[in-house]
């Protein structure tokens, strides 16, 4: 595929989601001056679901440029593009913050009866809560930011530098503090009195998934639609497609691993967060999941032709996003409705909306470079 | 014909040499042949017509039979044969049965894989006449060797030899059973 034709797909691609997230940003903005509360809730699930593609897509470029590996070549540009969306998605989560007094109950001072609640004060409070977030997205955006600047001074074609795997290896280590932290923050603290030290693995691992799933989708579907797909080794697709099943399973085990100790243990404070999921057609939601983004993609991905076709493996992605999206309404929504499966119409409009503007400033990013890097094409095949 | 002959062998300096010759032999209608190279040449295997193996089959058919071996195991011992009350949980707990039957499924799937490789491929095999031939030993180092097997179906020994030398190898020998 030309130069021109890439950036004029992306260019149909850009305004098309740009026309979707308006139409829906509108529509939502009309809801939120009606049920103010029930916007927040449902913002904060799209705001999750989002955000999570950056994140991802930050520790797919931080690890292909420890490990190599030529899965990871070609999903550099378009886990550049994504993790350079990051800034914006921080600008979207003002909204969380005005929302805070209708999502987080803490940030009310409801709880301070509660025993056990007032030492946690210490850390649930409106200022340190804003602060550290962010302190979380600041950190990552400077860590992408200058990963991309040196990529860029060093050029395509030679491997990969000494400090940009350096920065990389500490990289990886900051996000997964920034995100034990910001899980705790964002998602745990919905319910203050539950407690998981198992929650930031299934929060990451969510969202190396979702960002995987869609970089591979957005890869195979630029592969069958153009010329580029012949310049793809297969071996690439299927490396990516045996990456989907690892992460697949690794989802699953930290999910399970919570579950079974929970479970197991069968304390108050612990169990709480399961029991309100527990009844009212939430259960449901858990099978849907559980097949979702575990049982399907694993039997799909089983084979290896699957793997090898583009066509066919996007399809096996899409399956993995959509029950990555039914994964953050998991996290969030039954802690707000814990009588019965609820879903409400801005729940979709606004998770619209969110992803059409991301998916917007997704595709002007990708087509400001090649979409893959001259490395790839140019390596020969050998054994 | 030679009845003692096992095939005609052709050694090659350069793996894309070994590609192109395997696909030339498929080309010409030989079937029964095998290439030898020091490490994975991506493609000879497709090339000599190697399609696929039964070994995924067997090591599925592995691992749904150590899932169902553990969880019924499980659930009989707990349920059925000595009903345990384990903290006011039901008998047949599902949650507290997944890691082992997730541990047997791998356990049953790896076993019948290798059995099913070693049962499919022949191994081991302390004789193999491929290694009658001189140069041999360098398909661990660094030649590639491409050898048309006296019994397939167009196998005549002057053409095959003949065949091979228009592909430019570094050599072509007569291997003996």
């Amino acid at each position: 595929m030309n130069d021109m034709a890439f950036s004029s797909q992306c260019n149909r691609w850009q305004l098309r989601a740009l026309i979707v997230g308006a139409i829906a940003a509108v529509v939502s903005i009309i809801g939120a001056v009606f049920q103010h509360a029930q916007f927040f809730q449902s913002y904060l699930f799209a705001w999750l679901s989002w955000s999570g593609l950056p994140f991802g897509a930050l520790v797919i470029v931080m690890m292909q440029f420890l490990t190599g590996g030529k899965w990871g070549l070609a999903l550099r540009g378009l886990s550049t593009a994504a993790f350079r969306t990051l800034p914006f998605i921080a600008v979207l989560f003002v909204p969380v913050l005005l929302g805070l007094h209708d999502l987080y109950g803490w940030s009310n001072g409801a709880r301070g009866e509660a025993p056990g609640y007032h030492h946690k004060a210490q850390y649930l409070n409106v200022p340190f809560f804003t602060a550290r977030s962010v302190f979380y997205f600041a950190v990552l955006a400077i860590i992408g930011m200058l990963l991309r600047r040196w990529m860029k001074a060093r050029g395509d074609t030679k491997p990969v530098s000494r400090r940009v795997a350096a920065l990389s290896g500490v990289g990886l280590i900051v996000y997964v503090l920034c995100m034990n932290f910001a899980s705790t923050d964002w998602v745990m603290s919905l319910t203050p009195e539950w407690y998981s030290t198992v929650f930031v693995e299934v929060f990451a691992a969510g969202q190396f998934l979702s960002a995987l799933a869609l970089m591979t989708a957005v890869l195979c579907i630029f592969a069958a639609h153009s010329s580029l797909g012949d310049t793809i080794p297969e071996k690439v697709f299927q490396d990516l497609g045996s990456m989907l099943v690892a992460f697949v399973i690794f989802w699953a085990y930290v999910s399970f691993s919570q579950f079974l100790i929970i479970w197991s243990g069968n304390l108050p404070k612990e169990i709480s967060w399961y029991l309100a999921r527990s009844g009212g057609g939430w259960p449901w939601l858990a099978v849907a999941l559980a097949l979702g983004q575990l049982f399907l993609p694993f039997a799909l991905l089983l084979s290896r032709e699957r793997k090898r076709h583009p066509r066919r493996l996007a399809r096996v992605c899409f399956c993995i996003l959509g029950a990555n999206v039914l994964n953050n309404f998991w996290l969030v929504a039954p802690t707000f409705h814990p009588r019965g499966i609820y879903v409400h119409w801005l729940d979709l409009t606004v998770w619209l909306a969110l992803g059409g503007f991301w998916f917007a400033l997704f595709f002007y990013f990708l087509k400001q470079q090649p979409l893959l890097p001259q490395e790839l094409l140019e390596v020969p095949q050998h054994g | 014909m030679n009845e003692s002959l096992y095939g005609v062998m052709a050694e090659f300096a350069q793996p894309e040499q070994l590609l192109a010759a395997a696909r030339a032999a498929y080309q010409a209608g030989y079937r029964k042949m095998d290439a030898y190279s020091p490490y994975a040449v991506e493609g000879v295997a497709e090339a000599i017509g190697f399609t696929k193996t039964r070994v995924p089959l067997v090591v599925l058919l592995g691992g749904i039979v150590g899932a169902l071996t553990a969880y019924g195991m499980q659930w009989y011992s707990a349920a059925v044969s000595y009903p345990l009350n384990v903290g006011g949980r039901p008998l047949h707990s599902w949650p507290a049965f997944v890691p082992i039957t997730f541990e047997l499924t791998v356990l049953f799937a790896a076993i019948a894989g290798l059995i099913g490789m070693l049962a499919m491929n022949g191994l081991p095999k302390p004789y193999h006449p491929v290694f009658n031939a001189p140069e041999f030993k360098l398909a661990s180092q660094t030649r590639f060797f491409l050898c048309i097997e006296a019994d397939d179906h167009i196998f005549n020994t002057e053409e095959a030899a003949k065949f091979l030398h228009s592909l430019g190898p570094l050599s072509v020998v007569e291997v003996e059973k």
